[in-house]
């Protein structure tokens, strides 16, 4: 388990550690490099750089540059993906007074090109990677360089550390949400201000280590990861990119003890198998701007971090809000104002105003105006869209928040993203959000899109879940449950990707520009016949009619073809099925008495001269279905393998040893109440020739009916802690994690018999029906 | 309340060992009132090789159109797994007619559900009488674009008066109508 009660050195204190710094690039780097410069600073790949090797680094690259004329307010690109080099050269224009102008790398020439001109960079550093692009993008007039030839050694004397707290360090292109980037400029001291107050925000202390897997190229990464590990004295760990399956080993090798995420990184990470998760990672902080409650419960119940810290900022206004590290906690607030760690520094100011900028009362939604030290210089050579960001000295934000009695802020919607229809204004955020959680969709994108009526209507762009199948109606109908009328999109398109900005953010903007979208958009009002249940059925159907049962929860069940396991490449379905009703012949199914079922067939360990080899089990659960009534009297059948993993069948060639007083096979009624319960020995795991060296973990099949032909199930249910779960493409064919776990059995003391047999309980959940008219009443 | 059904797994090659008790090919004994009727055919994968350890379970009504209920001498359920050549024969009477949605009828039909090594999960599907002129009216089989549904219609044996043919086929140009229910 993680040891949660860290020591904790208040941030004023932490700050106190080190000596004065002069609010410059440089100036901290070298204050904090004083205090210990062999202490590790920057963990990237297999190196680990301590914090005078990293700034010897720096001041040979800041040689280079200055050697290549590079000199005060000069624009120079950066076009790669994280690396330790990156960092450096970050730090050795800031000791230039120079400016560091990032640009994504996955930046088509013709993106990149419009900053690289826009911003007349004196040079563009690259790598291998982004070489290529960045020569098509530059043109003819800048110096392009690799940032390894810049770490190479030279004669050149050292360039003076000559960059002022006011000196332009950053013109960060914002990927904008409106449309053309805007660069947006920090002064040196902007850096060191958001680093510590990123160390107020996470209680950084200078034992943190810091991972970042956000891109340099955005403010998050750079001011707040970055900025903060530098002003704490601490570790930054650097990820070149997110990889979700390579997180939690990343985090656990270098011991990383925060990290910042947005709410992709975290919804990505909440749904991955948890077999990729390390249990005993050292995280025990998180950032998320924003993390939803969600998501911030399965980080703190699954994946053991105590502290989810929600914050707030812009690129223009970095950090301008947080939660408070000791509390109290607002679950889905984005925090109060933002505090130095110095309390007397002035800091974060926040007001919400009208469409007239007048102050609003606590629980009034209005537009967030900040005020901050850190704020923006303005955006680079457009003096009119700066004087436009501000109101009377404050940012205005665009997005409509409120506030409440304590302080804390509630983003209520991007302004921009608010959809007028029927008279209400209606979140696009909301929409994403609602529509984003059908466990088919991986993502949703609510627009405006016009509509005869004059009005907006609204169209929701939609990313399936790979390998499962979504109909429109799934949509239709989930909308339908889930919002109010005035709130449900009339368009739905299925794309295979949606738009986005670097920092994983929906771009709606571009998607409003794509041509042909509404054209290509399903009005989900008048779905054709095929997808739209007949009268009588489903969701329309008369009351003359049984009720149909729930459909099942896409993700949740396996699909035909799952390529890991061979054979179903060639028995797998391959043309769609066909949507059928639920019709009498459906909703009913076979009855098995309890004549045909014997009381001693309910145990596998009987029957035979002897007793079996193997651990004895007793197996028990309840059958329930979706609503959670109890399924009782319906039959279970169980088969398995023997204690050395071979089946009593003609078929099975293992060359392990059939056990004569075992032959595998058992059957039941459920009781009263959907229990049941029946004793066998241990299955042992056996060969397969699905793949070389391929072995399938112990488990036992079980076969259910249930009430109807619908609830008839032919499942496995699997042992705790088996190894060989994560490797086995049967267990593993389900898309949605928890369903997989759910065929895992728990060891239940309780069922446990002293001195006999050990006890596991597995529960099974059969389809259920649609809620009947009469439950719908209160 | 609401949870979420079981995943389902495939049934595996050898779940004879826990569901064999149950084969019963002879759906319908002689006691049960109805149009005698043997079907056989053979469940082919896409390749066309036959698969020989599939698991068909039918389900159907009575003569009369009524599904049994418990007590019931008739079960109206069958169990019978593919042979080596992925063949498949059993007998039971010719159902009747069950009411549809909607007030709509259906023509006489048997549900299957089929499972198998390779399938994660079931098939389910549905096996209608030739000649029949109910099939014109049938409510899901009019869900099916045309030139499918023959997939679903069993043809007459021309040497066997009460034999009827009919193959499953998994996959490929000629794949047999599965249902999503």
């Amino acid at each position: 388990m993680i040891d949660i009660t860290i020591p904790q050195i208040p941030p004023q204190q932490t700050l106190a550690l080190y000596p004065p710094h002069g609010e410059t690039l440089w100036g901290l780097l070298h204050s904090r490099t004083a205090v210990g410069p062999e202490r590790p600073f920057l963990m990237f790949g297999e190196t680990c750089r301590s914090w005078g090797a990293f700034r010897d680094l720096a001041l040979g690259m800041a040689t280079i540059l200055a050697e290549r004329g590079i000199g005060p307010a000069d624009r120079v690109a950066v076009m790669a993906a994280n690396s330790d080099l990156f960092v450096a050269v970050f730090f050795a224009l800031g000791r230039l007074g120079a400016i560091l102008v990032p640009v994504n790398p996955e930046f088509s020439a013709a993106e990149a090109g419009a900053i690289l001109d826009h911003a007349e960079v004196a040079a563009v550093l690259c790598t291998l990677e982004t070489e290529a692009v960045a020569r098509l993008a530059a043109g003819e007039h800048p110096w392009i360089a690799r940032l390894e030839e810049l770490s190479e050694p030279s004669s050149f004397p050292s360039p003076a550390a000559i960059g002022q707290p006011d000196d332009t360090c950053l013109i960060m292109y914002t990927s904008g949400t409106t449309g053309f980037p805007k660069g947006v400029m920090h002064r040196q001291a902007s850096f060191v201000m958001a680093g510590e107050g990123f160390v107020e925000r996470m209680r950084l202390q200078a034992d943190d280590r810091l991972l970042c897997v956000l891109p340099l190229f955005h403010i998050n990464a750079l001011f707040y990861s970055l900025g903060g590990a530098v002003a704490a004295g601490a570790s930054l760990v650097l990820a070149a990119r997110f990889s979700a399956s390579g997180f939690w080993p990343l985090a656990a090798r270098w011991r990383a003890t925060q990290v910042n995420i947005i709410a992709a990184i975290g919804t990505i990470l909440a749904r991955r198998p948890r077999r990729e998760f390390v249990p005993g990672h050292g995280l025990v902080k998180v950032y998320g701007a924003p993390v939803t409650p969600e998501i911030a419960a399965i980080f703190t119940t699954d994946f053991a971090i105590p502290h989810i810290i929600e914050g707030y900022g812009m690129t223009e206004i970095p950090g301008v809000c947080n939660q408070p590290f000791d509390g109290p906690h607002q679950p889905g607030s984005m925090g109060r104002a933002a505090r130095h760690p110095d309390p007397s520094r002035r800091f974060a100011e926040l007001r919400v105003v009208d469409e007239d900028g007048r102050d609003l009362p606590d629980g009034a939604t209005g537009e967030l105006l900040a005020r901050t030290p850190i704020v923006m210089q303005g955006y680079y050579r457009d003096p009119e869209q700066t004087a436009a960001a501000f109101r009377d000295g404050w940012f205005a934000t665009g997005d409509l928040v409120r506030r409440d009695g304590d302080g804390f802020y509630f983003f209520v919607a991007r302004k921009k993203d608010i959809i007028r229809r029927r008279g209400e204004n209606i979140s696009g955020a909301e929409l994403d959000r609602v529509i984003g959680s059908h466990p088919g969709v991986a993502e949703a994108a609510a627009i405006a899109v016009p509509s005869d009526l004059g009005e907006d209507e609204i169209l929701v762009a939609v990313v399936a879940r790979p390998g499962v199948p979504l109909h429109p109606r799934d949509i239709r109908d989930w909308c339908a449950a889930h919002l109010s009328p005035p709130k449900r999109p009339r368009f739905l398109v299925l794309v295979a990707e949606l738009p986005h900005t670097p920092t994983h953010r929906v771009a709606k903007f571009r998607l409003k520009q794509e041509p042909g979208l509404l054209g290509e958009a399903i009005d989900l009002d008048t779905l054709p016949a095929e997808d739209k249940p007949a009268p009588g059925l489903l969701g329309g159907r008369s009351m003359t009619d049984p009720t149909p049962y729930r459909r099942l929860v896409p993700g949740t069940q396996p699909d035909y073809l799952h390529r890991p396991y061979a054979s179903t490449v060639k028995r797998a379905p391959s043309r769609a099925l066909v949507l059928a009703p639920h019709t009498l012949s459906e909703l009913s199914g076979p009855v098995f008495g309890p004549d045909e079922v014997g009381s001693g067939e309910s145990d596998l360990t009987a029957g035979h001269a002897g007793a079996p080899l193997g651990e004895r089990l007793i197996i028990a659960g309840r059958v329930v279905d979706e609503t959670g009534r109890p399924v009782r009297n319906t039959l279970i059948e169980v088969w398995q393998a023997n204690a050395a993993g071979r089946y009593r069948h003609k078929n099975d060639g293992h060359d392990a040893p059939l056990d004569p007083n075992f032959t595998g096979c058992g059957r039941m009624l459920t009781d009263d109440e959907g229990g049941y319960r029946f004793q066998t020995i241990r299955p042992g795991a056996y060969p397969w020739r699905n793949h070389p060296n391929a072995w399938r973990p112990a488990h036992i099949h079980f076969s259910l009916f249930g009430p109807s032909f619908l609830t008839r199930l032919v499942t496995q249910m699997y042992f705790p802690g088996d190894p060989l779960l994560p490797l086995d493409p049967i267990f593993n064919c389900t898309a949605d994690p928890a369903a997989r776990d759910r065929l895992i059995s728990v060891f239940d003391i309780g069922l446990t018999q002293p001195d006999h047999a050990l006890g596991f309980r597995f529960d099974i959940v059969l389809r259920g029906r649609e809620a009947t008219p009469m439950e719908d009443r209160p | 309340m609401s949870l979420v059904a079981t995943a389902s797994q495939t049934v595996g090659p050898y779940f004879h060992i826990g569901l064999s008790w149950a084969d019963n090919a002879a759906i319908a004994g002689p006691e049960v009132a109805g149009q005698r009727v043997t079907i056989a055919g053979r469940i082919l994968d896409g390749d066309g090789q036959p698969i020989n350890d599939a698991l068909i379970e039918v389900w159907q009504a009575d003569s009369q159109g009524h599904y049994p209920e418990a007590g019931d001498g008739f079960r109206g359920f069958g169990r019978i797994p593919s042979g080596d050549d992925g063949g498949f024969r059993f007998s039971t009477i010719k159902p009747g007619r069950v009411a549809g949605p909607g007030g709509t009828l259906q023509a006489p039909h048997l549900l299957l559900s089929i499972g198998m090594r390779g399938l994660l999960k079931r098939v389910t599907t549905r096996m209608y009488f030739p000649d029949e002129p109910a099939n014109a009216e049938d409510p899901i089989l009019a869900r099916v674009e045309p030139a499918r549904r023959r997939t679903l219609i069993a043809r007459a044996s021309p040497s066997e008066p009460a034999l009827l043919i009919w193959n499953v086929i998994m996959q490929g140009e000629t794949e047999t109508v599965f249902f999503d229910l």
